[in-house]
């Protein structure tokens, strides 16, 4: 048994940490308003090779074991700087999982080097965690697909250059065995994009498609293929998918706020504090056996679906007490706790929400068909 | 940069998962296969000899690599059926130097530990110690008394002070008092996960409902955190760490609500039967909601713990080398 990172990953850590120092306050992390700034940090990865970690050696990647990516993230969550892009993870990793020769010479450099940013076309306003459902439908004519329908709680597509899009190609009823991924590029004529805002200050749109045409190798595997497609990107994304440091981070906000406040002399908040830091600590420990579980899909797949379950109650269990305290100065927008108590709502949705996390803990921990 | 094996590794070392394995054979033996056999087996002299045989007194006094570890283990093993008898006490004052100890580890005689006038099992104890507010002492006890965990409780008054580090026999007890709550929090999770899965109710398993599935789920995820925090604070007791006892007192807190969790869930999911008297899962949810409240108290931690506790697990804490493979 060993909870300590090797010479290695600690030097790793140290050159993130050393790199980080330029991009404090970027603070993507919650808001997400500075896009221009928040490409150049993306960039700045790529130019590090940082972007491209786990990826395979052959596909100009560093390969390395997930363990990195985790250690660059975890710090990033610290820091509140970004979330891991959707373009050098679960876009990238299906290309080189299932994309053509030709696929991967077009989208992997300028993904791996922070050139291009991804928004996610999975939900439906029929459609949210039940997505063998989704109703948009893309028909092959001519060498091109056309696309109709509408997606929706797509975060920052307004500001992203593509669209990784799930979509019907097969019959109405087919459920899972008809959907296919493409690649829309988000100016394409006749979509129309509508944004809206969240209550955590962040974006994320509606996008309606009017015959939209996308050319026929924009579509990554086969047609009909998407579902084990996007089980093997989500199992290669496991590790990052929420980072225990950013559980810490706003365990620390909080109390820190507490302290400063005054507040930790009342028993009831001392008391509060001390049981969210133990929140805190199975957060890691929830953590460690992600990482340690790739060995085996079963345990990997409870695995992260307790550990997004345990730091989603952790951060809003942390922003929620804070209001509990009994200091109006909470309420306030130059207190820490007025934007953990708006964001931490969405966390519990985003991402799987709360209720399949703990259904696949049931399902697959226990044997009960929840 | 090329890549090379993953440092973190939660692989038990071989001589913990043999000694996991010999006290699993040992409740077996001694305990009964059943629940329903455990939970009729009381206190005696002759089991808690038999335990002692098994070892895990001995082995949580000799200063070793992985000894808290193995302690540990075989706690979780001992929690998961409910063995009876100041376990997480003993473990805890075998960390002194007294003469008694080879008694102690034996099994010839029963020491136990209380933080208050009320001491679990103090009324089948031969040695009686307190740690309060104003230290370690020895305790003489006053008489017998009923309570919640049918522990065989006593009230006891405070006798001689003693010399000794109060913080490493807390760190102790805290660790194995978390470590018997996981494997008790263990047994009442597969109890009801077993029944939830072949009770059928409205035409079909109710572990097909998600408001019972749901509890049962959330209890396994809290019980697997505390798990590999008290394993944590274990290592940590095991090379020394100056903040081992906070940790072990996290793993406490996070072990306590999350067996009790799964132990009102099991009552739950189990209906009626679930609270029955001589039912399988009230004689040990019992014991385990006392735990949590005598003295050393989950209450009293909550008021002691380090704020700074959040960083416990951090991976920068364990030096290199220190993995027990």
């Amino acid at each position: 048994m060993q909870l300590g990172y090797s010479d290695q990953e600690r030097a790793f850590q140290g050159e993130v940490l050393a790199f980080l120092e330029d991009w404090r306050g970027l603070d993507q992390y919650l808001h997400g308003e500075d896009f221009d700034r928040l490409r150049a940090f993306y960039q700045a990865l790529g130019a590090r090779n940082w972007l491209s970690l786990g990826w395979p050696i052959e596909d100009g990647g560093q390969g390395l074991p997930p363990i990195f990516e985790f250690l660059l993230w975890d710090e990033m969550a610290y820091a509140r700087v970004a979330r891991p892009p959707l373009s050098a993870g679960i876009v990238a990793k299906t290309i080189i999982r299932f994309g053509t020769r030709a696929q991967k010479a077009r989208w992997l450099e300028p993904i791996r080097t922070g050139q291009l940013m991804f928004s996610l076309g999975y939900s439906e306003p029929g459609a949210g965690s039940d997505l063998a459902g989704l109703r948009t439908r893309a028909e092959l004519r001519d060498g091109k697909y056309i696309v109709n329908g509408s997606k929706i709680w797509s975060s920052a597509a307004q500001e992203a250059d593509y669209l990784w899009l799930l979509c019907r190609t097969g019959e109405v009823d087919s459920r899972a065995a008809g959907l296919s991924l493409l690649i829309v590029d988000l100016k394409s004529p006749n979509l129309r994009i509508r944004p809206m805002a969240k209550m955590s200050g962040n974006i994320f749109c509606e996008i309606f498609f009017d015959d939209v045409e996308v050319p026929e190798d924009q579509r990554i595997g086969p047609e009909n293929g998407a579902w084990k497609m996007m089980n093997a990107s989500l199992a290669d994304e496991r590790h990052v998918q929420f980072p225990p440091k950013r559980v810490l981070a706003d365990y620390e906000s909080v109390r820190d706020w507490a302290l400063t406040q005054g507040l930790d002399r009342d028993p009831v908040v001392r008391e509060k504090l001390a049981e969210l830091a133990v929140g805190v600590l199975e957060c890691q420990a929830h953590a460690f056996r992600v990482l340690t579980a790739n060995h085996d899909p079963v345990l990997a797949s409870v695995a992260a679906a307790a550990n997004k379950r345990a730091c989603t109650d952790a951060i809003q269990a942390i922003a929620r007490a804070a209001m509990d305290f009994g200091a109006p100065m909470a309420l306030t927008q130059d207190a820490p706790t007025h934007l953990l108590w708006r964001q931490t709502t969405e966390e519990s949705l985003g991402g799987g929400t709360t209720e399949i996390m703990t259904s696949i803990v049931a399902r697959a921990g226990l044997g009960l068909k929840a | 940069m090329t890549p090379e094996n993953p440092s973190l590794s939660l692989t038990l070392p071989v001589e913990a998962r043999d000694f996991a394995d010999a006290a699993t054979r040992y409740c077996a033996r001694n305990l009964g296969a059943e629940p329903h056999d455990r939970q009729a087996v009381n206190f005696s002299r002759d089991l808690w000899r038999s335990m002692a045989e098994l070892g895990l007194l001995e082995i949580s006094a000799t200063p070793g690599d992985s000894a808290m570890l193995l302690t540990c283990v075989g706690l979780e093993v001992l929690g998961y059926h409910g063995f009876p008898g100041p376990l997480a006490q003993s473990v805890a004052v075998m960390g002194l130097s007294d003469a008694r100890q080879p008694a102690w580890a034996g099994g010839e005689r029963v020491p136990t530990l209380g933080g208050d006038v009320l001491t679990a099992w103090a009324a089948v104890a031969d040695d009686l110690f307190l740690i309060d507010g104003d230290g370690l002492s020895q305790a003489r006890p006053v008489g017998p008394i009923e309570t919640l965990g049918a522990t065989r409780a006593g009230l006891v008054e405070r006798a001689e002070p003693l010399a000794g580090e109060v913080g490493d026999v807390l760190a102790r007890y805290h660790m194995a008092i978390s470590a018997y709550g996981v494997g008790a929090g263990r047994f009442f999770i597969d109890l009801a996960a077993e029944h939830a899965r072949t009770r059928s109710q409205f035409g079909r398993p109710i572990g097909e409902f998600q408001a019972v599935a749901f509890p049962l789920a959330e209890s396994l995820i809290g019980l697997e955190a505390a798990q590999l925090m008290t394993r944590a604070a274990a290592m940590a007791l095991d090379a020394g760490r100056a903040d081992a006892a906070d940790l072990a007192g996290a793993a406490r807190l996070s072990s306590t609500r999350a067996a009790l969790k799964a132990g009102f869930a099991a009552h739950q999911t189990l209906g009626a039967y679930g609270v029955l008297d001589d039912g399988p899962v009230g004689w040990l949810s019992r014991r385990i909601q006392e735990y949590a409240t005598l003295a050393p108290s989950s209450r009293g931690l909550r008021a002691s713990l380090s704020l700074d506790a959040s960083r416990l697990l951090d991976p920068a804490l364990w030096r290199e080398g220190r993995q027990c493979n």
